[in-house]
């Protein structure tokens, strides 16, 4: 979030975060990381219990991942944030499913600000029948259980279009996987309303996307295996008004860098 | 395969459009901050999130 700050700052957000440390283990993990927007101690997770975000299902959580749950996993706030308007109401909130989970901030500022993500830094590119993909992460490196995004832009050339689900028989979406790798989960591709179009001699409505648009896979990597490598796989089916190129699959590939968890 | 629990956070926690209650908690400088003091009027993400030191 710190290396955010500026951005949240433009948008004119206070940033605060709300966690059952003490002022002492705030402190020292400020300096440490170098923060400086308001870590707010919650001891005894009275706040927390107050908003109605103790998180009830920490023990089932924990012995999900093969732990025992201990002392420090009671009194932890289901992960997640909330947007406070002007006004002091709640504009949006967005919780993770597991205690593991965070967001990582580059999605938050997209999902929940709007604001703009920087050009990426480091992409891929791929071509083939009228339709180009960039393919670019939301950071070079992942940390356990962090929240990253797999951007994809797409760009169709004029004639051409694309199917998105659901499909009829004989025709292919567009899908975007990530090649297992160990510790990966996938959360539901983020993709854009596609458009109705009709073929003619044909009674069936397909979806299509057409010109340029992105879509976004969020994902993350829960265990420390130090740097990977993506295998992005894009299967599609790209069509003309008069025929249909068969269907395909583009694969890109993507390195990610591996970081350490904060404490291990 | 045990699976996580499912959990439904439109009922958890303050609601969409409704007011976010006062929180007033001390900083990791011991300073006490008020949360609707500190945005002043503007937009604020509040982050909730498990320990720093786990």
């Amino acid at each position: 979030m710190q290396g955010h700050l500026a951005e949240f700052e433009r948008a004119g957000v206070a940033l605060v975060a709300v966690s059952y440390d003490s002022v002492a283990v705030l402190r020292e993990f400020a300096e440490r990381r170098g923060i400086t927007y308001p870590l707010l101690s919650d001891e005894g997770s009275q706040t927390i219990r107050a908003l109605g975000l103790l998180n009830q299902h920490a023990d089932e959580q924990v012995r999900f991942y093969g732990v025992t749950p201990r002392d420090e996993h009671q009194g932890i706030p289901y992960p997640g944030i909330f947007l406070i308007d002007e006004d002091g109401t709640v504009a949006e909130k967005q919780f993770e499913q597991s205690y593991r989970h965070r967001p990582v901030s580059a999605l938050v500022l997209d999902e929940v600000l709007g604001v703009a993500e920087p050009e990426p830094a480091a992409s891929v590119r791929a071509e083939r029948d009228g339709l180009q993909v960039v393919a670019w992460l939301d950071a070079p490196a992942y940390r356990p259980y962090q929240k990253l995004r797999l951007h994809l832009a797409f760009q169709l050339n004029p004639e051409v279009h694309i199917y998105a689900p659901p499909t009829p028989d004989g025709y292919v979406p567009l899908t975007v996987e990530i090649a297992p790798l160990e510790g990966l989960s996938v959360w539901p591709l983020a993709a854009p309303e596609p458009r109705p179009f009709q073929v003619a001699g044909l009674d069936e409505t397909f979806l299509v996307y057409e010109n340029g648009f992105r879509v976004a896979l969020p994902f993350s990597i829960d265990l420390t295996a130090g740097p990977v490598s993506l295998d992005i796989r894009v299967g599609y089916q790209a069509c003309t008004a008069t025929e249909c190129f068969p269907p395909d699959v583009l694969t890109l590939t993507l390195p990610l860098e591996s970081e350490d968890l904060i404490r291990d | 395969m045990s699976t996580l629990p499912a959990i439904d956070f439109d009922t958890i926690g303050p609601a969409v459009g409704a007011p976010f209650p006062e929180v007033q908690l001390p900083d990791q400088h011991g300073r006490v901050v008020d949360l609707h003091a500190l945005r002043a009027e503007r937009r604020a993400l509040v982050v909730f999130h498990r320990s720093a030191s786990w």
